[in-house]
């Protein structure tokens, strides 16, 4: 029945989709060749490789809940954004965001 | 000339009318098509079906029912296919497919004996699909808008049961997407896309 139910409401606005932009400091040539996501309840919902510059832009459908930034290996020192509620998770691989944020700008993530 | 033939137009209709009094009815002149055709389309501008997806290809069937003089009723179905441009704006997810169909009034305007146009307008429903890359399921989005354009028909035999149809149509995307932000949110959520056509066309 929940599945009944699911697929009759896919047409409404219950679809979003994270959208993340930003730039990141490094020094380690090697950061350019690991790829970045964006992952939503365990599952990948967007992914790309950082420029050269360090910018990146990445945007995947979700339908709820908070997602998160994350990196392979390298790990995050420190990031700035206007939007509140955001914070590096214990093994400093990824940035988590909240709930109800759908549009993120990271002006600055610098690497360890 | 031109009165000659409102003349004639006059006592043809004054005796197909006189006809229908007596037995005739207007379904009688009520005439069925189906059309196998290929389509490719393409979004343009500042949207992600333009940027995130090559053009669509894709194929399907028609039918077509002329209801009233000129006037009738389609519909057509086509399952698109798109290539991946930009992976990282659509999201973690494999090329899509998309069913499409194109409900229609048309208009058919006699040129020749052998060439005909339809003016059309409708409504379109799209149901896009993709594959997650990560792990189990798919990932789908319903939509709709409207759709106009023309077709040029041109009959291949003399018993005008076989036709090539060329068409082009301009079809509206309108998906509800949410995004904080409005500028992301109309970027995912609307598009024009430009349709061509090719069909075959039987009549029966």
């Amino acid at each position: 029945m929940s599945i009944l139910l699911t697929q009759c409401k896919d047409d409404d606005a219950n679809i979003f989709r994270a959208y993340a932009e930003g730039k990141f400091t490094y020094s380690d040539g090697k950061f350019l060749e690991d790829p970045i996501h964006l992952i939503n309840n365990k599952k990948i919902i967007a992914e790309t490789f950082p420029k050269e510059s360090g910018s990146f832009v990445l945007a995947g459908p979700y339908d709820r809940g908070a997602y998160k930034l994350q990196l392979k290996s390298f790990k995050i020192k420190s990031f700035s954004t206007e939007t509140a509620g955001c914070k590096i998770s214990s093994d400093s691989l990824s940035i988590e965001i909240p709930d109800g944020v759908t549009y993120i700008i990271f002006n600055d993530i610098t690497l360890k | 000339m031109i009165k000659k033939s409102i003349l004639f137009f006059i006592v043809i209709l004054s005796v197909s009318v006189s006809a229908q009094r007596r037995k005739q009815n207007w379904t009688e002149n009520v005439k069925f098509s189906v059309d196998p055709h290929v389509k490719v389309m393409k979004s343009f501008g500042d949207n992600f079906l333009n940027e995130a997806f090559d053009y669509f290809y894709g194929f399907g069937i028609g039918l077509n029912t002329n209801l009233y003089k000129n006037f009738g009723l389609g519909v057509e179905y086509t399952y698109f296919l798109a290539v991946l441009k930009k992976p990282e704006l659509s999201g973690y997810l494999g090329a899509p497919s998309m069913n499409n169909f194109d409900w229609y009034v048309f208009h058919k305007d006699k040129i020749t004996e052998e060439f005909f146009v339809e003016e059309i307008l409708g409504y379109s429903t799209y149901r896009m699909k993709s594959q997650y890359l990560d792990n189990r399921g798919k990932f789908m989005e319903g939509n709709g808008g409207l759709n106009f354009g023309g077709k040029a028909i041109y009959v291949l035999d003399v018993e005008g049961v076989q036709e090539v149809v060329l068409g082009a149509k301009l079809n509206f995307y309108n998906a509800k997407i949410g995004n904080q932000n409005p500028d992301i949110e109309k970027y995912y959520s609307k598009a024009t896309l430009l349709n061509i056509s090719l069909a075959y066309r039987f009549n029966f």
